[in-house]
């Protein structure tokens, strides 16, 4: 440490860099990662085995109507996991900090309205991921987009899929 | 979050690094046209891309970009004479023209062509605008010039200024990009900057500080849009074009100037930020430049003599803890820019972002990230030329816009974010 400097100066330094504090500063997060359409889902399947901090890959199957328990939410859906098992997306999104929908162009747009709509009720943040690719009009685009915009607090369109799995990455989902 | 590879691989600018012979694909900025005001005005030294240069205008106007050191002996040609259309090194009188070729070895025999064989690196060096803008890749393969629209207006519509930014350029381009930052840091600016101030977007800015975004790829690079709140039934959008590698614009406010910015490297650990202001249909007004002269805005005050700011890392940013507790301002350093940039640099020299925690929010920063080193990897692996190099790229423009709820920025991208002669930014 050079005495004399600013407070700034002699700690913005990289030796000075060095000495921050090396424990961990987050706790890992509950994410819930869904895919909305069967492109998606096969996307999802070759990124499964890649080492997450717990993420839950799933699939939307379809809405079910609300029941006595789930006063709060309009509606329900179903949800499976890569291995087929069946859960209850009011379940899944109860303790989930991390909402990614995945989704083609132009596909899903009852799903992402009813994952958009549990969130919104729950009082959770969703990122939509729209895959774009050639061949998909921006009329298919601009379609899947209105569905999910006033539902994500983020939506991403992305050319190319290679983006989706940088994007868990760098949330450490 | 990145790997350490990763951050390293985006991070490091220097010769024969993927980063760096990206960067080398561009036309960049290398100094203010005011910085070699008059033929045979003093040499100044750059630094770019970790190489160290000397740039110096012959006597007959020609402008030279040059290893800064003399071959024969590895003397600083900065204390060399710029005379008779070439520099001459005051050692043992070595001169060099623009090019970096030797002309006169005196201690030589003329007849023996000597001089001929020696020759300092050097790149071309063109002014556009109010700026220098160099070239550093092979000579084979140099893009046309650049035509970004602060460049290409008359002069009395623009002004440029640059700032030494003592952090990596990529921690500081990023703060570019994260629109989010905007409705906290700058918070107690945006009414009372006069370059900022009395636009009316900046009450839905300041109204709604958990905008929406949207990320959509562009050829160039990014379009980021941020999503607040407006009237009913309406969304105020904010829309930031990035451009690769280092290129934002700032969405206007009113019928201020527009501004923006490049970010770059001088070394792995300092960047040159650089900052214009234009209007695309009229001149600036006496005061507005005053004001950018001044420092407001996105400008600095300098350090008299210096391009480093006023406030800096050595006076701790000239903190003021009492106008950081009454919200004048919100981080309690002053100016826009500072308040940027005392924050990127109290990161470290190169942030390790191996630690960060980034949110959905933060799309816009991985996907450059994303887009960056997938371009730095194809230009490696298979020669691909980077997005950004074609000039058409660099025809972009910011915007601010209020829409119906049921449509989108990119509805209306062609229009409002596309670069049309003649034609006012998209702004409220």
């Amino acid at each position: 440490m050079q005495l004399g400097l600013s407070e700034s100066a002699r700690f913005a330094t990289a030796e000075e860099a060095r000495f921050r504090i090396a424990y961990p500063n987050s706790r890992p997060r509950k994410s819930r990662v869904i895919a909305l359409d069967e492109p998606s889902l096969a996307m999802l399947r070759t990124l499964a085995d890649m080492p997450w901090s717990g993420a839950h890959f799933l699939r939307y199957v379809n809405a079910k109507g609300a029941t006595d328990s789930l006063h709060m939410l309009p509606v329900d859906a179903f949800l499976e996991d890569l291995e087929g098992k069946r859960f209850s997306l009011a379940d899944e999104l109860a303790d989930a900090d991390i909402i990614v929908m995945v989704t083609t162009a132009g596909t899903a747009a009852e799903a992402a309205e009813v994952i958009g709509n549990a969130c919104f009720v729950r009082n959770k943040l969703a990122t939509g991921l729209v895959r774009n690719a050639e061949g998909i009009s921006a009329e298919d685009l601009a379609r899947t987009l209105t569905t999910m915009r006033p539902f994500a607090a983020m939506l991403v369109v992305s050319n190319g899929d290679e983006y989706v799995g940088e994007m868990l990455s760098a949330l450490r989902v | 979050m990145l790997r350490k590879e990763q951050n390293d691989l985006l991070t490091q600018t220097g010769p024969g690094t993927p980063m760096g012979d990206m960067f080398r694909c561009y036309w960049i900025p290398a100094l203010l046209a005011e910085e070699l005001p008059d033929n045979d005005c003093a040499p100044v030294r750059v630094k770019l891309l970790s190489e160290r240069l000397l740039a110096f205008r012959d006597s007959e106007g020609r402008y030279g970009l040059i290893d800064e050191f003399c071959a024969h002996r590895g003397v600083s040609l900065w204390f060399g004479r710029n005379e008779q259309g070439g520099l001459r090194c005051p050692y043992h009188g070595w001169k060099y023209d623009h090019t970096g070729q030797c002309t006169e070895v005196p201690s030589e025999l003329k007849e023996s062509g000597y001089c001929g064989k020696i020759k300092l690196k050097s790149y071309p060096l063109i002014k556009i605008g109010d700026i220098l803008w160099t070239y550093m890749g092979p000579a084979e393969k140099q893009p046309p010039h650049p035509e970004w629209e602060f460049a290409l207006v008359p002069s009395e519509q623009t002004f440029t200024s640059k700032r030494w930014q003592e952090c990596n350029w990529l921690q500081a381009m990023e703060g570019g990009i994260d629109s989010s930052h905007v409705s906290w840091l700058h918070s107690g600016n945006l009414n009372s900057d006069p370059l900022f101030k009395g636009a009316r977007g900046n009450k839905y800015n300041m109204s709604d500080a958990r905008p929406f975004f949207e990320v959509t790829d562009s050829e160039g690079g990014l379009f980021i849009g941020a999503r607040r709140n407006a009237e009913e039934g309406h969304y105020y959008w904010r829309v930031t074009p990035w451009v690769m590698p280092s290129f934002t614009m700032v969405p206007p406010r009113g019928d201020h100037p527009v501004h923006g910015h490049f970010w770059i490297p001088i070394d792995d650990e300092n960047c040159w930020a650089w900052s214009f202001d234009y209007h695309p249909v009229r001149a600036l007004a006496k005061e507005e430049r005053q004001a950018m002269i001044d420092g407001k805005g996105i400008h600095v005050a300098y350090v008299p003599g210096t391009y480093r700011p006023l406030a800096n890392k050595d006076n701790d940013y000239l903190m003021d803890r009492e106008a950081q507790r009454k919200g004048i301002t919100y981080s309690g350093v002053e100016g826009i820019a500072m308040q940027d940039a005392s924050l990127q640099e109290s990161m470290g020299p190169i942030v390790d972002r191996s630690k960060e925690n980034l949110v959905s929010t933060d799309n816009g920063i991985i996907m450059a990230r994303h887009r960056l080193l997938k371009a730095a990897r194809a230009l490696r692996d298979k020669g691909v030329v980077p997005p950004g190099v074609d000039p058409v790229h660099h025809r972009v423009r910011s915007a601010a816009i209020v829409l119906p709820v049921d449509k989108s920025y990119v509805d209306v991208a062609d229009e409002a974010l596309t670069v049309i002669e003649g034609k006012a930014p998209t702004s409220v």
